[in-house]
């Protein structure tokens, strides 16, 4: 069975690193410890991270989502019925977050193997699970060993974000209408929209009314931000030749 | 000036893998990942957090400033690290830092995560003082973690820092010259209840 340092790709025979010996054992002892193959490619290393990150990034982006929507009073998207019920899940889905990313190393198989992973370096790493001690190091990889780059940040995070929303939005609406709170108007009787209709609405009776009121009031709006905007704002100083601003 | 700079990486650096605690720490902080998830999420959260229309709209800008910002630190490396190319400090001092972390082949000067860190986090100063100065702090417990484990010197990360400020700065004043584009994408955002 060819061992794969992390980094490599196709068969690996004859490319191990110069402290092949010192390797080599760590991962025998890492092989009976996790009871793991050696033997894996780049994409299958970064593949591990991505998944991981995805997590990291949902947990994240859903606790602060729900700190904000508990600080802005947005029923809509609370996923517990209370406000500070809420702001301790927010609270606890952060630091499970963080726990879960760090400790996943000791439960699923990566390119952090009990033995291989070393201070200062990512590479010459095999695939099994990392021990207790190693667990600080285990996700310093490299993006050319395994690890994510800058263009996997910049994509992920955004997508995880909204899918983030989505589940909140769903679930608040669920909330919602479980406990009959879902108020279309405010206490004066007036139709809100925006964040200020999540505030009494789930998202979708929320998107109904501002989607109304936007159509409604775009124009006018738009013409008093302009209006309001300095004279030396280039939009302003584009649309005034068409538009009395 | 390169002189100081070795000299005080030297200074941080010399508790390295003296207190393995301190080390873990200091590893996990450093990472590219935790805490510019945090940091990022926390931009993330002020989307949500304010309390009346007008408190809203400043944070909802103050977050779409950090957005932007965090685009232009990126660029503004680039070119920063093309004018410099510094290399890393366990290879300009190899034998002497104590490296707690992997060997980068991006170069040294300036710290890229440091400079997204902090235009975050200024960016968010923009929006409330309590929450830009928490991610402050953050950011700059991440650059001295950097320094810590020896994966940069303390030039860089304070070079970092600086564009991280100066990208806010620029970001601020185009927002500035472009109002009300910011405004007009909030109130269409508003319509499906986005904003």
């Amino acid at each position: 069975m060819p061992a794969c340092p992390v980094g490599t790709s196709g068969t690996c025979i004859g490319a191990l690193p110069s402290d092949a010996g010192r390797i080599i054992s760590a991962v025998q002892g890492a092989l009976i410890r996790s009871n793991k193959s050696v033997g894996y490619e780049f994409e299958v290393a970064q593949g591990v991270m991505t998944r991981h990150y995805l997590l990291l990034v949902f947990l994240l982006s859903l606790g602060a989502l729900q700190f904000g929507a508990s600080l802005g009073g947005l029923r809509g998207l609370w996923l517990l019925p209370h406000k500070r019920w809420n702001m301790v899940l927010a609270f606890a889905l952060g630091i499970a977050g963080i726990s879960i990313f760090i400790l996943l190393p000791i439960w699923t198989s990566g390119p952090w193997a009990s033995g291989t992973v070393v201070d200062g370096t990512s590479e010459g790493r095999y695939w099994g699970r990392a021990s207790f001690e190693e667990l600080s190091r285990a996700r310093n990889l490299n993006d050319i060993h395994g690890g994510l780059n800058g263009g996997d940040y910049g994509a992920w995070f955004p997508l995880t974000a909204l899918v983030a929303v989505g589940f909140s939005v769903v679930v608040g609406a669920i909330n919602l209408h479980l406990g009959n709170r879902s108020r279309p108007e405010t206490e004066d009787g007036s139709v809100t929209d925006g964040f200020e209709a999540l505030a009494s609405m789930d998202w979708f009776s929320a998107t109904r009314h501002s989607w109304r009121a936007l159509g409604r009031t775009v124009w006018p709006d738009l013409r008093a931000l302009l209006r309001e905007a300095p004279r030396w704002a280039i939009p302003k100083l584009i649309v005034r030749r068409w538009i009395d601003v | 000036m390169f002189e100081f700079d070795r000299w005080l990486l030297l200074r941080i650096n010399s508790v390295a893998g003296d207190i393995p605690i301190l080390d873990h720490l200091a590893r996990l902080v450093a990472s590219d990942y935790l805490m510019l998830a945090l940091i990022t999420a926390c931009v993330f959260g002020i989307w949500f957090a304010g309390q009346t229309s007008a408190e809203r709209i400043r944070l909802q800008l103050a977050a779409l400033i950090a957005m932007a910002s965090i685009g232009l630190s990126n660029a503004a490396v680039w070119v920063a690290s093309l004018a410099f190319e510094r290399v890393r400090p366990y290879e300009e001092l190899d034998g002497t830092v104590a490296l707690l972390f992997y060997r980068s082949t991006d170069p040294s000067f300036p710290s890229n995560p440091i400079a997204v860190a902090f235009a975050a986090s200024s960016a968010v100063w923009i929006g409330g003082r309590r929450m830009g100065i928490a991610l402050t702090c953050l950011s700059s417990l991440y650059a001295l973690a950097r320094v810590y484990v020896g994966a940069n010197y303390p030039g860089d990360v304070v070079g970092g820092a600086l564009i991280g400020l100066l990208v806010t700065g620029v970001a601020y004043i185009l927002f500035a010259f472009g109002r009300p584009i910011a405004e007009v994408a909030l109130r269409l955002m508003r319509g499906i209840a986005g904003a």
